[in-house]
Order: structure tokens, then sequence, then C-alpha cells
């Protein structure tokens, strides 16, 4: 599948949850589509003015088309979402989990140990022991030619979203 | 006489009303399955979602039922178990029932608004400032009343009290895995299930004893936790494994029930005047609590439930028919006291409280399929025990809540330190401990009173949207009038007893609650009186 195909399908799949902005630029550093999703749970006895509890959970999607893919590149997309992680996930007390999702899209081949390093990356951090929620970040690699998607022990949970 | 006809006459007797008095119910007030209801007119896919009738009678049969309709006749079964019996089966059918099914009713047509904004409509303001201070002083009886039945649960049955410990540490650990390392549901369900009954084991194998005093402390210091720890951390995991607690439960005392049909020893009848003081009239029918009516239901079935209403035609099935399946749940708890003799329960009561004789009862029910008495009995103190923390937890928060937003003054950017999550917690909890140092026999009462108000304000405040609305309120009328003379003589008479014995603050609580039951009643005679028109239209 061709790209434009691809992520004009994808911002269909997710638009109905996220809001959606293209050619985002984050940190110098061009995003094609960035989709932020929220949602507050809460229990509340007879009125929305008298609440028993609430808790948020977010999540950050971040996805880049890439022509051909290097370590390097990787690496630095990495560290973004890392930067994400700081700049995006405010903790509180009613903040539960933000998952940051960041999504390569590539067209060319690339080297295997890309693969590996998508595989073992792993990122999770607590906010004041749990206490304040937690963030993870999960990671996906969509290679277009073969519609192969290759994902991180986290990404597994949406795998089938970007699935071709 | 054998227990398990009693069990089936009442369920009989229950079906009949729910299919002719229900529907006669629904006839007169103009239920109409083809009116949209507020779940489609105000669809936004968040609060108003249609939802179908099974799922929703189980949402609301879980909000509804707890530790209640299990302590309230047990603990009225001094007076003999007939009067009881009667109680749950015409208060179930004839004023619980109307009064869940006509609050849900009342809030459908109110565009799925909470009861209280119903009140504030149609008998205006000040109505609801009354009942917000009437909120706050019922959460510190209800933090009081099940502190006490869980300290003294765990105090007769210690294998409760360490599988309790080992339950809520399993809880924790349950949803560690679940949230944060992602361990599938259906798995971690399965071995959390395994793990539970572990607990209910290892609990038997070493009991926990302590003083009742020492529990009353630790009980504290849990809901002081568990009300300012985050849901996801204790109270979703734990309340998820409870639910497989209250349904193992179940089907366990209905099928001891099935395979033991122990024959009735229990007087039917003690006199009018119970050993321990009490008089039948009022008293039965305040002690009963949520087995026959109660009040909290009416905000339960106008909070969430109006919203996700699919057709008006089940408001039927989930207000009227929950409120029957919970008086099914008071009679299985009233045969847990009627199967034995009068001493025994008297030593059973004496020794644990209501609690410990529903967990003996189901533990020797459970016993006849095969189910080591020990464990059957330690399981059931423990599933009780969680109900009566759930119950506590909300309480707190929700005390909490309302004392803060005492204390708030919108104008101030800087406020009042009382109304710091923490200090109001605190405040809450230590009220709460204070009363609960009592006994629970002379909280109950007052719980069961106040409850019992909420019952008729709710009751007042559906007849009058019903008179401003042209329809018929017949079946209002005698549940209403009656329950206003029980919760007023029942005060009156817990003043009096709470003065002889110097029990002050429960006197003030006595004359807070009489002085408000005076006051609804005199306003709801005004309204009913008057011609006036709601604000809200329904």
């Amino acid at each position: 599948m061709e790209y434009t195909k691809y992520i004009e399908n994808l911002e269909n799949k997710l638009k109905r949850h996220f809001d959606i902005e293209k050619e985002y630029t984050y940190k110098e550093m061009k995003i094609d589509l960035f989709g932020k999703y929220y949602l507050r749970n809460e229990k509340y006895l007879a009125t929305k003015k008298i609440p028993i509890y609430a808790f948020e959970n977010n999540e950050y999607c971040i996805i880049k088309y890439f022509k051909d893919l290097d370590k390097e590149k990787v690496q630095t997309f990495i560290k973004h979402l890392k930067f994400a992680v700081d700049d995006f996930v405010k903790p509180h007390s009613e903040h539960m989990s933000t998952f940051i999702t960041g999504v390569i899209i590539v067209d060319k081949e690339f080297d295997k140990e890309i693969v590996k390093l998508i595989q073992k990356f792993k990122f999770q951090k607590s906010f004041a022991f749990g206490f304040k929620g937690w963030v993870d970040i999960r990671l996906i690699l969509v290679h277009l030619p073969k519609g192969e998607v290759i994902t991180n022990k986290k990404g597994k949970e949406v795998r089938e979203v970007y699935q071709l | 006489m054998n227990s398990l006809w009693l069990i089936l006459v009442s369920i009989i007797i229950f079906g009949i009303a729910y299919v002719t008095y229900g529907s006669w119910l629904a006839k007169q007030w103009g239920v109409d399955p083809t009116r949209k209801t507020p779940a489609h007119t105000k669809n936004d896919g968040v609060d108003y979602v249609p939802a179908k009738a099974p799922v929703l009678l189980g949402h609301h049969f879980a909000s509804i039922a707890g530790a209640g309709p299990i302590v309230g006749p047990i603990a009225a079964a001094v007076f003999g178990w007939v009067p009881v019996m009667l109680w749950i089966l015409i208060g179930g059918i004839f004023f619980g029932g109307v009064q869940d099914f006509g609050s849900l009713f009342a809030s459908i047509r109110h565009d799925g608004r909470s009861i209280g904004e119903i009140i504030e409509a149609n008998m205006g303001r000040n109505m609801k400032r009354l009942f917000s201070i009437f909120a706050w002083l019922t959460l510190l009886l209800v933090v009081a009343a099940f502190v006490n039945i869980v300290a003294n649960t765990f105090v007769s049955v210690p294998a409760a009290a360490s599988a309790s410990v080992l339950f809520i540490i399993l809880a924790v650990l349950f949803g560690f895995f679940v949230y944060r390392k992602g361990a599938p549901i259906g798995i971690a369900s399965v071995i959390g299930v395994i793990l539970l009954f572990l607990c209910i084991v290892l609990g038997n194998m070493f009991p926990l004893v302590l003083s009742k005093n020492a529990w009353i402390a630790i009980l504290l210091g849990y809901i002081f936790i568990a009300s300012v720890t985050p849901v996801w951390i204790l109270l979703q995991p734990r309340d998820y494994l409870n639910s497989f607690l209250l349904y193992a439960m179940l089907i366990g005392a209905v099928l001891g029930l099935v395979f033991y049909r122990p024959t009735i020893q229990l007087p039917a009848f003690t006199g009018f005047t119970a050993s321990n003081g009490l008089k039948l009239f009022p008293m039965l029918f305040v002690v009963v609590a949520c087995g026959a009516i109660s009040g909290f239901h009416s905000l339960v079935g106008s909070g969430t439930t109006s919203k996700q209403m699919d057709s008006e035609a089940d408001a039927k099935a989930v207000g009227y028919g929950g409120m029957l399946i919970e008086c099914v749940l008071a009679v299985i708890a009233i045969i847990t006291a009627a199967y034995i003799t009068k001493d025994k329960f008297a030593e059973l009561a004496g020794a644990g409280g209501p609690v410990n004789v529903f967990s003996d009862g189901i533990g020797v029910f459970m016993s006849k399929f095969g189910i080591p008495y020990e464990i059957g009995k330690s399981f059931v103190a423990l599933a009780v025990s969680a109900f009566a923390l759930t119950s506590l937890d909300t309480g707190t928060r929700l005390g909490r809540f309302i004392f803060q937003e005492m204390f708030e003054n919108p104008e101030k950017e800087k406020q009042s330190f009382l109304t710091n999550r923490f200090v109001a917690t605190g405040i809450t909890v230590v009220l709460g401990g204070w009363l609960a140092l009592g006994s629970w026999t002379a909280i109950w009462p007052i719980f069961g009173s106040a409850n019992q108000l909420l019952a008729a304000l709710a009751l007042i405040t559906i007849a009058v949207w019903l008179k401003n609305s042209g329809k018929k309120y017949i079946m209002f009328a005698i549940p209403m009038t009656f329950m206003f003379i029980v919760t007023i003589t029942a005060l009156w008479q817990l003043l009096q007893a709470n003065l002889a014995k110097g029990n002050n603050i429960l006197v003030f609580f006595a004359v807070f609650l009489l002085v408000l039951a005076i006051v609804l009643a005199v306003s709801g005679i005004k309204v009913l009186r008057s011609s006036s028109r709601p604000k809200i239209k329904a």
C-alpha cells in the first residue's frame, strides 16, 4: 500500500476518538499526524456535583513517515517520544495513565538491527509511586511494502489499528 | 415450617406483585414505551447512552445491594420472624418497590435529572440545602454503623479478618498486574478468583485475633487510606473481585437452602416489645431498613440509571424488579436467623452481630453440599465485610466531598484548610469513628431512621411531581404518610432512650433528624395542598 492511502486510512480510523493535527512540528521534527485522546471517567451519586471518584486515561499518537530508515533516525524519534513524556503528561491525583504511541512508517527495506531495537524498547515511568498515575511508550514500525507491523511489548495492544 | 417453602412462596408473591401491581403502577403513571427516553433525546455518548435492560438491572442491583438487606432483617429478628417476613413482603411490594420505580420514572421524565434537582424544582431551594446537611450527617452514621459491624465480624470470625487483609493485598496486586503489566483480564480473573479462595483457606489457617477497638482503629485507618488513594490502586480491582464473591455467595446460599431445607425454629412472634427494649412499632420498620425500603435507592435510580434507560417500559424491570430481588436477599437473611433456636440466635448475635448470624447460617447451608463449615462461614463473613467496606469507602468519599463543599467559597482565591482533601477526609473518618465506639445496636436504628426519612422525602417528592403533572398519586399517600409517622415516632423514642443513657452525640443526631423530619412533613403537606406548578416540565 502506498503511504498517502495508508495515512488517509489511519486518519479515518483515529479521528473517531482522537483530535487530529496534520503537519505538526514538535521540537523541530515534522510529524505527519499528531493525535490527542483524552478520556475522563467519573462515578457520581445522584448528581454530577457529587462525585465519588474520577480518573483520566490519555494517549498521544505521534506518527512520522520515513522514506528510508537507519538506527540513528529511530534513536532520534525515540528521543522525541521521551521529550513528549515531559511536555505532554501532566500528573495529578486523578491522572491514571498516559500512552505515548510513536509510529514510524517506512517505505524502503531497513536493517534487521532496527527490528530488534523496536522490539526491545521499553519505557515506563510512574509518578509519585503510581499515586499520580504512569506513562508508557508504545513504539510501532509499519513497513508498507511488506505490510509488516513491528511493535514493542506495549505496542502489541494496538497492533491491529496499524495493520494495513 | 420448612424454610425452602418460605423462600419459594416469597419469590412467587414477588413475581405476582411484579406482574400485577408493578403493571398497575406503570399504567397509572402513564409509562409510555413509545416515548423517547433521555438516553435517546439527549444521547451524548457519555452520560446519556441507551443500555439493555438486563445490563442496566445488573448495574443497578450491584449499586443498591450491600450489607444493609442482610444486617437489617437479622437485627429485627428479635421481634420474631413473622413480622420481619411480613414487612419485607408488604414493604418491598408497596413501599420500597414503589419508591424505587417511582424515583426512576420521575427522573426519566425530568430529562434524567437527579432526585436532588427534582426536589429543588418541585419543593424549593431550602429543602435542597437541608438535604445536603442531612446527607453528611447520614454518611457519618453510615461510617459508624459499618465500621462497627465489620469490627464485630472480625472479632467473632477471626478467619474472615485475616482473609480480608489478604484480599486487600490481592486486590492491589490484581490491579497492578492488569493495569501496569498488561495481564489479560480473563486469565487474571481466573487466577484472581483462585487466589481469592486461597485467601479464605489461609485465613482459616492463620486467624487474626484482635480486640474490637483495635479493629475499629485499623478500619478507620483503612478507610482513610482507601478514600484518598486513587481508585485504580485499590477500589476498582477490589470491587471487581467483590462481584465474584457476591455471586458465589448468592449461589451458595440458594443451593444450600435447596439441599438442607431447614425447619424454622425461631419464635414466630416474640411480642410488641423486644428483649432489648425496642418497640415493634415503629422500630421494626426502621431496623429492617434496606430489606423493605431504602431512601438511598432513590439516589442511585435517579443518578445514573435513568440516563441509560432505553425505553420507559424497562423502568419497571430495573426499578421495581431490582428492589424485589433485594427483598429476596432479605428473605434469605431472615431465614439464617429463623432456622436456629432463640438461644442460639442470641448467642450468635451477641458474639458478632447480624453478620455472624448470617455467616454461620449460610456456612451451615453450604456444608450440606460439601463445603467445609468453617471455610463456608469465613467465606460469607469475608463477602459481607467486603460489601460493608465498599459502602464505607464510598460513604467516606461522599462525606469528604460534601464537607469540602460546605467550606468552599468560589469568590475567594485562597480556600479554608477545611477544604483540603486529607483534612476533610480525616474529619469525616474521625467523627464517624467516634460514633463507632458506641454499640452498633444504638447506631443502626438512627441510621435506619435517617434512611427512612430520605425514603419519605423521595416518596413525597414523587407524589408532588405526580400531583403537579395531573396524575394520581394515591399509591404514595399511604407509604409516605406511614414512613413519616414511623420516622418521627422512632426518632422521638431514640431521643428519649439515648437521653436516658447519656449518649449525647446520638441525642444530637436524633434531634436534628426529628426537626428535619417535621420540617419536611410540613413542607410536603403544604406543597401537596397548594396548586403550584413545577419549574421542570415532565
